[in-house]
């Protein structure tokens, strides 16, 4: 029982909250890579410590959540170091979901562009997948519509895009 | 660095099946099987989590492509239409009206819309019947086995007396904070007293909190009856056949009703969930006032956390700490730039700096 009142209560922030904690983990990721190593490995360590796991009824929220845990604590380690990062900014960022810092937003200029490359040599189909489904706000079904192919195999495009995407981009280390 | 092929053919096949778990997860409902599944290939390896975290950026970034649409949508469209290796099952149709799309949005939109104002009003109706929201650790917390089969969780800084007769089996809850595990009996009704507030159980599950402004009773299995008293200074008359004042409530699984001074009881769906989130091993702000924070924190802890600065009070706390761990706290404390923090061996003092 707590472990199925503790996902609900999970998801109900996941909920509210869950497109931030998205965003605020993604930047963290790029920003910060040298320390993203640490990161996975916190997050695994705290996954396998949950018991019952197998009752968990959202692992994506639980994993996220966890995620935004570990990067929270970071930054509290971080800020005791000479050039203290200021929390409160990274919590306005978490609830506001806003990029503020320039070198920030020249950095995600840098990624886009990174990503616009990797998709030039993609199959139309999982190119024009990702891009309506994120940019223009086309549902899968939409998008199957527009295609002429089933929600299914939309699906599949939108992974290849993103695994074709991943393996593109280079690291960076 | 050059890595072996046969770990790069791994790398890429964890990568393939991150790209499909994301895209499950970030288009739609996902059933219980394979969640479980996700959950267990989550699992295997770090490299398998780092593949699936990686995958964030690339769907938190795709939004910005080509911000200007020098390639629109209806010429991607076209493009991949073209591509020719999938017939067009429309060919014949005019393209699917644009106009259909926005108004379907609109309508996703506004359904998603009103799913957050429920959840944020579900759980703003829990914050203010719970003053935060919060979830407090097994440190200070408790589990009472008792005769009858019963079991009580007993939260921080909570105070119980357990009085069992032959006909009635009888918990005054004195302070705090309790979830109720009843083994059936029919004919030894449970009896839970919070300060002016009876809740009767026969076989169930329930939460029963006593705050200064009164009691919350929160049913997570079966269903109680709760039984407002009125002070006695304040019952008007005392003859036995006179009906009561406020009617019995009955609270099924799911719900939760306030028994307080301030407004009529009634029995409302509950976020159980949330109601019972102090038996986990977190506490949970959200945008809360360092004042409430420094009152849930005091209820877990020895050493008080005390606000010297009444300007410190309306300070918005956001974040997740060990109740376990004052530690956590304190250094979040400290790293904010207007707070000083002093410890005594008593007491955690903030001020302004």
């Amino acid at each position: 029982m707590p472990i199925d009142d503790n996902q609900a209560f999970v998801t109900a922030i996941e909920k509210q909250h869950g497109r931030s904690l998205r965003r605020f983990l993604a930047s963290r990721l790029r920003n910060a890579a040298a320390d993203v190593p640490d990161l996975v490995q916190e997050v695994f360590l705290r996954l396998l410590r949950i018991q019952r796991h197998e009752t968990i009824r959202s692992p994506e929220a639980y994993l996220i959540t966890i995620a935004n845990h570990v990067l929270h604590q970071h930054a509290l380690r971080q800020s005791a170091r000479p050039e203290p990062v200021d929390v409160m900014d990274a919590l306005s960022e978490l609830q506001s979901g806003a990029e503020i810092d320039p070198a920030a937003q020249v950095e995600t200029q840098q990624r886009v562009a990174q990503l616009e490359r990797a998709l030039r040599q993609l199959s139309p189909k999982a190119r024009t997948a990702l891009i309506l489904h994120r940019r223009d706000g086309f549902s899968l079904e939409e998008i199957g519509a527009q295609l002429g192919i089933s929600r299914a195999m939309a699906k599949k495009y939108l992974a290849q895009a993103l695994s074709h995407c991943r393996r593109r981009i280079p690291k960076p280390d | 660095m050059i890595k072996a092929r046969s770990e790069e053919k791994l790398n890429a096949q964890i990568v393939d099946e991150a790209a499909e778990w994301f895209v499950e997860f970030n288009t739609g409902e996902v059933d219980l099987a394979a969640r479980r599944e996700f959950d267990a290939w989550l699992r295997k390896s770090p490299e398998h989590l780092r593949a699936y975290l990686e995958m964030f950026p690339l769907w938190e970034d795709a939004p910005f492509i080509d911000p200007d649409r020098e390639m629109s949508a209806d010429k991607l469209i076209a493009l991949s239409r073209a591509e020719g290796n999938v017939v067009p099952l429309e060919a014949a149709t005019a393209p699917r009206s644009r106009a259909s799309a926005p108004a379907r949005c609109r309508f996703l939109l506004a359904a998603s819309v009103l799913g957050a104002c429920l959840i944020a009003g579900l759980l703003a109706w829990f914050q203010s019947s719970y003053r935060s929201t919060y979830a407090t650790d097994v440190g200070e917390q408790r589990v009472i086995a008792l005769s009858d089969g019963s079991s009580i969780e007993l939260n921080a800084r909570s105070r119980l007396r357990i009085r069992f007769t032959d006909t009635e089996r009888n918990v005054d809850l004195l302070e705090g904070q309790a979830l109720f595990r009843v083994a059936k009996d029919k004919h030894r009704p449970f009896v839970v007293r919070s300060d002016a507030t009876r809740v009767r159980a026969v076989g169930t599950q329930f939460d029963v909190y006593r705050k200064k402004s009164g009691t919350t009773v929160t049913v997570l299995e079966g269903r109680v009856a709760v039984f407002p008293e009125p002070p006695l200074s304040r019952m008007p008359l005392p003859t036995a056949a006179h009906a009561p004042l406020i009617p019995d409530i009955l609270v099924s699984a799911g719900e939760q009703v306030t028994v307080s001074p301030a407004a009529v009881p009634r029995a409302t769906p509950a976020n159980v969930a949330a109601a019972t989130a102090w038996r986990q091993h977190r506490l949970v702000f959200s945008s809360t006032p360092l004042a409430e924070v420094a009152e849930e924190f005091n209820r877990y802890n020895d050493r008080q956390l005390i606000i010297r600065d009444t300007r410190l009070t309306t300070v918005r706390v956001n974040g997740i700490f060990s109740s376990t761990d004052p530690a956590s706290l304190i250094r979040f404390l400290r790293a904010q730039p207007d707070i000083t923090v002093d410890e005594t061996d008593t007491e955690i003092r903030v001020r302004s700096k």
